[in-house]
């Protein structure tokens, strides 16, 4: 059931949402003339917490994470991974197309759960190196992070201190994020079911990651740029 | 990874194999089915018309571009809308010009950088023009054209100048007899010149 509803989420969010900065906080980034530590660690937060992309991709990767101890492991090599990105792309003015970026962050969520379905030992005969994989896509996502926030005409007054807490903020959301797909999963891997559904769960989140890389190429070529 | 029960090796690649090729299907029918006409007004399968959905991706990219052209403007500077405010007083005219068969002649305002200005002129017989202007610091004799026709009665419409200088029209008189030539204009313009073979024979101040 929980499954059910992740995949109509993964399939309908696209359409109910832009993914990006939506309209009246893009009029305010704009409109910004100095530091706004607070309203930035909001959007920050926000972005995450709505920012389906990176929550699928996150619930790949502690899917099958039992211990605390490696869900902060792997967490950690996530934000360090999007946080260069994120402190780069902006700040060192790094353009990238966001649909070919959002595109591969949709690849990210294909790849993470075709690992969960332990696709690459089967298939390939080896196992890629799982921490090593989350700190590359890592990578990736903090540029779609910071593609979105480079669309806008950002003050250079104060935009160290507003993209910091902007990522910040995206820790925070992240954090909140967690604590729920980690009850959520607690309370599933208490049940036999678990076993069971575990690889159609997989397969339900491989279909959200491919729908956003066709959702995201699609807006690549057919879009209004 | 996955602590499932231990399957024979074979069986459990056709799983994987099957779950891969299954979400490469159905993202891609919810895709062409679905988000491509709602999103992207593309609808390969004719569902988009059928559900609906197809008018909510036209509307959509409809309302993309324009966001787009009014962005662009933004950025080019300004709103989208061009309102530029005038402190030099508000002129206009209406002037004739008599051209004699075969004469040429040229009637030029002087505007800055975004004066606009508005005009409609009609001609008695058919004139060959050129709407056209000299930027200034140019070399001598160099235009810059901005319109070109021949044989007209008329012409109207608005000039935002692109740069300071004097902008206007080049009449020549094609037939064998008189024309004349009247000109309507409204603007900011403090001085206009007239040219009649080549040369600056008249300037008229505006106060």
């Amino acid at each position: 059931m929980a499954a059910l509803v992740i995949l109509i989420v993964c399939a309908v969010s696209p359409v109910l949402e832009a993914h990006g900065v939506s309209g009246k906080d893009a009029v305010f980034l704009q409109g910004l003339k100095g530091r706004a530590i607070v309203p930035l660690l909001y959007l920050g937060a926000k972005h995450m917490v709505t920012g389906y992309d990176h929550l699928l991709f996150l619930v790949g990767v502690i899917f099958f994470l039992y211990r605390l101890k490696d869900v902060v492991a792997y967490v950690s090599l996530f934000t360090l991974g999007h946080s260069i990105t994120l402190l780069a792309g902006v700040l060192g003015g790094i353009h990238a197309n966001s649909y070919l970026i959002d595109a591969i962050i949709g690849f990210s969520v294909v790849y993470k759960a075709f690992e969960n379905m332990d696709g690459f030992r089967r298939f390939f005969g080896f196992q890629p190196n799982t921490k090593a994989a989350v700190l590359i896509f890592g990578l990736f996502h903090g540029f779609g992070l910071a593609t979105k926030l480079q669309d806008f005409a950002l003050s250079q007054n104060g935009l160290v201190a507003n993209i910091v807490s902007f990522n910040v903020g995206v820790e925070i959301g992240q954090g909140l994020a967690l604590t729920a797909i980690l009850i959520g999963l607690e309370w599933w891997r208490t049940h036999d079911a678990f076993h069971r559904h575990a690889f159609a769960f997989n397969g339900m989140v491989m279909t959200g990651g491919f729908l956003l890389v066709g959702y995201q190429l699609s807006g690549y070529f057919l879009g209004v740029v | 990874m996955e602590s499932a029960p231990a399957a024979p090796a074979s069986e459990v690649r056709q799983r994987i194999a099957v779950a891969l090729g299954a979400a490469i299907l159905v993202a891609g029918l919810v895709l062409v089915m679905f988000i491509l006409p709602a999103e992207f007004a593309v609808d390969p399968l004719g569902t988009g018309a059928k559900l609906g959905l197809l008018p909510l991706g036209e509307v959509g990219q409809q309302v993309d571009a324009l966001n787009q052209q009014a962005s662009e403007a933004a950025k080019a500077g300004g709103t989208g809308a061009i309102v530029a405010t005038q402190e030099k007083p508000f002129q206009q005219e209406s002037v004739d010009f008599k051209l004699a068969p075969h004469e040429g002649m040229e009637y030029k305002y002087r505007l800055d950088k975004g004066e606009a200005l508005l005009y409609a002129w009609n001609a008695s017989g058919p004139v060959n023009y050129e709407f056209h202007a000299e930027p200034d610091g140019a070399p001598a004799g160099y235009a810059q054209t901005y319109e070109k026709k021949t044989a007209q009665l008329q012409a109207t419409g608005t000039l935002t100048a692109p740069f300071p200088g004097i902008h206007g029209w080049y009449w020549e008189n094609t037939t064998d007899k008189e024309v004349t030539v009247t000109l309507k204009s409204a603007g900011f313009y403090n001085l206009a010149h007239e040219f009649r073979n080549g040369q600056p024979t008249k300037n008229k101040m505006f106060q």
